[in-house]
């Protein structure tokens, strides 16, 4: 039975898409009042506007517990608020944007669409189409600044590794296609315990695992991360993650239920080299960018601890991580834009003197690092406090320690940027365009205040209050572990 | 240069199997976009590279080997695994042998393979048509994006003047 109401995000979201690239194509041509690129930006935010109160409306609306369609695609309240989730977030990133070019804006729509089709997709042809669509606009954006060199590099790089991520996926289903003859989540996992699944999995989770760039796969993480322009990096780091993860633990927890023991060692060997890797290779790093990257790629290994482990509590802690997350990592990357100019290499001599050149972006900016660094009376605490508690309960004792020390270890580089903003001096490094920051032109746009003052409220706040937050999480893993 | 040539022949030989299957429409397929038009994408891009051969087999050559070795660990568990589960050596849980999608009965009658892929994916896979089409558009796109310039010396068509003279 189709249920087309259920889709109607999608439908809305592509037939704007296609509206807007004949609007983008004519008015590029004639120019004028209405081709100007600030009225561009506020038209796609308008789309992505309208969206949030249908979902809202569908959320409280939705009466069966799981709604398929064509047993292609799978709506339930989790799926909807992480749809939710990904729509809030991609319309902050635009917000954050500059006057970039017409395509920018439909790319990133485009790509919004992927994930919306990819987090409720319960068919492995369905998970193809979701993850290529994602990736395929992805790509594009890293090199979208065509004359720079390293932008181009990024985008070549990332294209060619993503297309190898996205050929292992290929193989996976096409093996577990040879074994069962089927692509249905549901059905597949009624095939029980089957080697053929086994190894057809593995290959799936770990084209998943690329695409999130977890540790043995996270090459291409750093250079992607610090080729392409920040306003994209920003929109990488933080919009995929989200709906790749909850996508993996679909995966995980309908299609291959039943041989979940041979593919969590894989999911939580990942993530713990994510949090090793992530914590120790960002300590040699001089560009803030690359820090981020390496400091993504150590967030996503707890991330992965918490959905690996697999009991409610993990999989609940994780669910809150990408969460706070998502509020720190917009926090850090409106810092990011805020301070450096656009064609500027981000090295972090640059934030030396922050704090007496602007009062309150210097402590912005320490809160929300001290919060990344999991220091406890911030939010980044409970979302680490909680993983690390759920792998302790199921007996992963060793995994929690290490995941500990690599916290401890992580916190030095943090420290070490909070360092350079609070205690050196200007005079006696090299870098000294601090000056820069409040003066003339650049200073602190109203948009960026706003969302600075957003995020940094929420961060040191959220711990008195978490119950909005704890509520959410629970309702949306409730129903997507149903 | 002879290994794309080698590609062609296997194009070939695919569309070959695949007609001998009866499915036609498909293996004609196969030839007019892999042989038509991939291959001799590739066949121009190598011949107008100009790659020197021998900065290549000394850079590869190091890591042949290892390549080697893993390859062949690989393929000896696929084949291994596909022997077990499909030949059904073992049996779990009853659900043995594979049960494939099975098209007659989507087909309503029809035999010939275009009418019968026409009338699947316009009806039961609807959806995946669809969204293959917004790839193909985020594809136009981005090759757009990437590739167009607008520079100030180069003569355009102006359609009004080519239509009035």
């Amino acid at each position: 039975m189709l249920n087309i109401n259920w889709i109607m995000p999608e439908i809305l979201l592509t037939a704007s898409i296609v509206i807007l690239l004949g609007y983008t194509v004519v008015y590029s041509k004639i120019g004028g009042k209405f081709g100007q690129r600030n009225k561009i930006k506020y038209i796609n935010i308008f789309v992505l506007l309208t969206l949030i109160p249908l979902l809202v409306n569908m959320i409280y609306d939705i009466s069966d517990i799981n709604i398929n369609i064509k047993n292609q695609l799978s709506i339930s309240v989790g799926v909807l608020i992480i749809k939710l989730i990904i729509v809030l977030t991609t319309l902050i990133i635009m917000w954050l944007s500059k006057k970039e070019k017409a395509e920018w804006y439909i790319l990133i729509l485009l790509s919004t669409l992927g994930l919306m089709i990819f987090v409720s997709s319960i068919d492995l042809i369905m998970l193809y189409l979701g993850i290529e669509l994602i990736s395929l606009s992805l790509y594009v954006l890293a090199a979208i600044k065509r004359d720079n060199k390293e932008s181009t590099e990024a985008g070549l790089k990332y294209f060619i590794l993503g297309a190898m991520g996205s050929g292992i996926l290929l193989m996976g289903s096409a093996i577990i296609y040879i074994g069962t003859g089927k692509t249905n989540f549901y059905e597949i996992s009624l095939y029980g315990k089957s080697e053929i699944i086994i190894i057809g999995g593995l290959l799936i989770v770990m084209a998943l695992l690329f695409k999130l760039a977890a540790a043995p796969f996270h090459m291409w993480a750093p250079d992607v991360y610090d080729g392409a322009p920040t306003i994209v990096t920003a929109y990488f780091a933080i919009v995929p993650k989200v709906g790749i993860l909850i996508g993996l633990s679909n995966l995980l927890y309908i299609c291959l239920i039943n041989i979940i023991d041979e593919i969590q060692p894989l999911v939580l060997v990942s993530g713990l080299m994510s949090t090793i890797i992530g914590s120790i290779a960002a300590i040699n790093q001089t560009k803030f960018k690359r820090i981020l990257a390496y400091s993504a790629i150590g967030h996503m290994g707890f991330m992965l601890l918490g959905i690996g482990v697999g009991t409610y509590d993990s999989f609940w802690g994780s669910l809150i991580y990408i969460v706070v997350y998502i509020i720190m990592s917009i926090n850090i990357f409106t810092i990011v834009l805020t301070i450096y100019k656009d064609n500027e290499k981000e090295y972090i001599g640059k934030m030396i003197g922050i704090s007496r050149k602007n009062v309150v972006l210097g402590y912005t900016v320490g809160i929300t690092l001290l919060s990344m660094a999991g220091i406890p009376p911030l939010i980044g605490f409970i979302s680490k406090y909680i993983i690390i508690v759920s792998v302790m309960k199921s007996e992963h004792i060793l995994i929690g320690v290490i995941a500990i020390l690599m916290s401890v270890i992580s916190g030095y580089y943090y420290l070490r940027i909070i360092q350079y903003i609070f205690f050196k001096d200007t005079q006696e490094y090299k870098y000294r365009e601090v000056y820069g920051i409040i003066e003339g032109d650049n200073k602190i746009s109203i948009e960026k205040s706003i969302i600075l003052g957003g995020t940094i409220y929420l961060i040191m706040t959220l711990i008195l209050m978490p119950k909005l937050l704890t509520t959410m999480t629970f309702t949306t893993i409730t129903s997507i572990l149903i | 240069m002879h290994s794309v040539l080698a590609l062609v022949t296997t194009f070939v030989n695919t569309s070959g199997l695949m007609i001998m299957m009866g499915i036609d429409f498909l293996g004609l397929l196969f030839l007019i976009v892999y042989v038509g038009a991939i291959a001799i994408l590739f066949l121009f891009v190598v011949m107008m590279l100009n790659i020197k051969l021998v900065e290549i087999i000394d850079n590869t050559t190091r890591y042949a080997p290892l390549g080697l070795i893993i390859g062949i660990i690989l393929a000896l568990e696929l084949n291994y695994v596909i022997n077990i589960s499909v030949k059904g050596e073992q049996s779990i849980s009853g659900f043995n042998q594979p049960v494939y999608v099975d098209f007659s009965e989507l087909l309503y009658g029809n035999k010939e393979t275009i009418i019968s892929i026409g009338q699947v994916i316009y009806t039961e896979y609807w959806l995946y048509f669809i969204i293959a089409s917004i790839i193909l558009l985020v594809s136009m796109v981005g090759a757009i994006v990437l590739t167009l310039k607008h520079e100030e010396n180069v003569k355009r068509q102006d359609i009004y003047t080519q239509i009035t003279r």
